[in-house]
């Protein structure tokens, strides 16, 4: 890495965000453009004197990295400064997120306040879609439970039938709503019962184990050493 | 295999421990500027090597960002080692008086779980000694 270059890279605000000939390889080059380029995708959303004060910042932040690193090869100490450093869309959305519904909240404008809202809603949409999932899975296991137990009340609209065309179906409380319905051959029988209720068991605990993901997730994330 | 009741001991230990340290960042953060001004590598490999903490770096920027805008501390850029400019974070008035408060703030409560651990301490030997007569 040649110093003209690192100057050039994080040389103060007004400089253009593309590294010139910092790296002698061409993979380190390749690396530090397209992390560049993940920052800059998630920093879209800021002034551009915003932005390139921190795309600024971040690049002396790796090139200061590298420089700590004991490893010999340019790639890999680049490589190891970006995993330090981390994804820009996590740590950085924090911040956009909260720009954003700032600068939402002065202007008042309706454009910025869908933009903060969905960025800040970004956030946590993972976290999102994890509670549909869970909600989705526990009622199945309801159905599954409801359909061992109607299974011997109402028999010929609860359980695995084979259709005329040869296609299995699986029912589970059709019966209950649509009566008149015409099902195939039953091909569990009595046996669905049972099987119902161990596969809303595994499914019950499988749930139930992975429920602790849907903790509260901060912005700022420690790992325990 | 590790012993259950002991991981999950340890486990719940090392969240409490994190969820303590990643709330007091921030002081941290303006503790260390207020021996000297810092830019952020400094800051966050100090921050991780004080504390103990597996961190991404990152996360020190929109730290970093709420105190400015808070109006705690303010930036420069100034070239420093091997021609590499750098933003150097300032703590300001209003960021020593803030400090000073949280210092202040973190002194009683420590102290209050001084005390806290001082009486559970002589509460367990009371009942120890009063179960052995």
């Amino acid at each position: 890495m040649s110093r003209a270059g690192a100057g050039r890279a994080a040389g103060g605000r007004s400089g253009a965000a593309t590294p010139l000939a910092l790296f002698a390889d061409p993979i380190s080059q390749r690396l530090w453009t397209s992390y560049l380029v993940e920052v800059e995708k998630t920093l879209q959303v800021l002034p551009t004197a915003q932005r390139r004060e921190l795309l600024h910042e971040l690049q002396s932040h790796l090139l200061d990295g590298m420089r700590a690193d004991g490893a010999a090869r340019e790639p890999e100490r680049l490589l190891n400064a970006m995993e330090r450093l981390g994804a820009p869309n996590e740590y950085l959305r924090p911040l956009v997120a909260e720009r954003l519904l700032a600068r939402a909240s002065s202007t008042m404008h309706p454009a910025a306040v869908l933009t903060g809202m969905y960025h800040d809603a970004f956030r946590s949409v993972g976290r999102a879609l994890a509670t549909v999932g869970f909600s989705l899975g526990y009622t199945v296991v309801a159905l599954l439970v409801a359909g061992a137990v109607l299974k011997p009340i109402t028999p010929r609209t609860i359980g695995v039938f084979r259709e005329p065309d040869g296609s299995l179906e699986l029912n589970l409380l059709l019966g209950e709503f649509a009566p008149s319905v015409t099902l195939g051959t039953d091909v569990l029988g009595y046996w669905v019962v049972p099987a119902f209720l161990a596969t809303a068991l595994v499914l019950y605990v499988a749930l139930t184990k992975l429920l602790p993901i849907l903790g509260v997730r901060s912005d700022v994330e420690i790992r325990p050493r | 295999m590790g012993d259950p009741v002991n991981d999950d001991a340890r486990e719940l230990t090392l969240r409490w421990e994190s969820q303590v340290k990643k709330g007091v960042l921030e002081f941290i953060i303006l503790l260390r500027l207020r021996s000297a001004d810092r830019y952020g590598y400094e800051l966050i490999t100090d921050v991780k090597r004080a504390m103990q903490i597996d961190v991404s770096e990152g996360t020190i920027y929109p730290l970093l960002a709420r105190l400015a805008k808070d109006g705690l501390v303010t930036a420069y850029w100034d070239e420093g080692d091997g021609g590499v400019a750098r933003k150097y974070y300032h703590i300001t008035d209003r960021g020593h008086d803030i400090l000073d408060a949280m210092q202040e703030s973190w002194l009683e409560l420590t102290f209050a779980i001084q005390r806290q651990l001082a009486q559970g301490t002589r509460g367990e030997s009371n009942r120890r000694w009063s179960g052995s007569r």
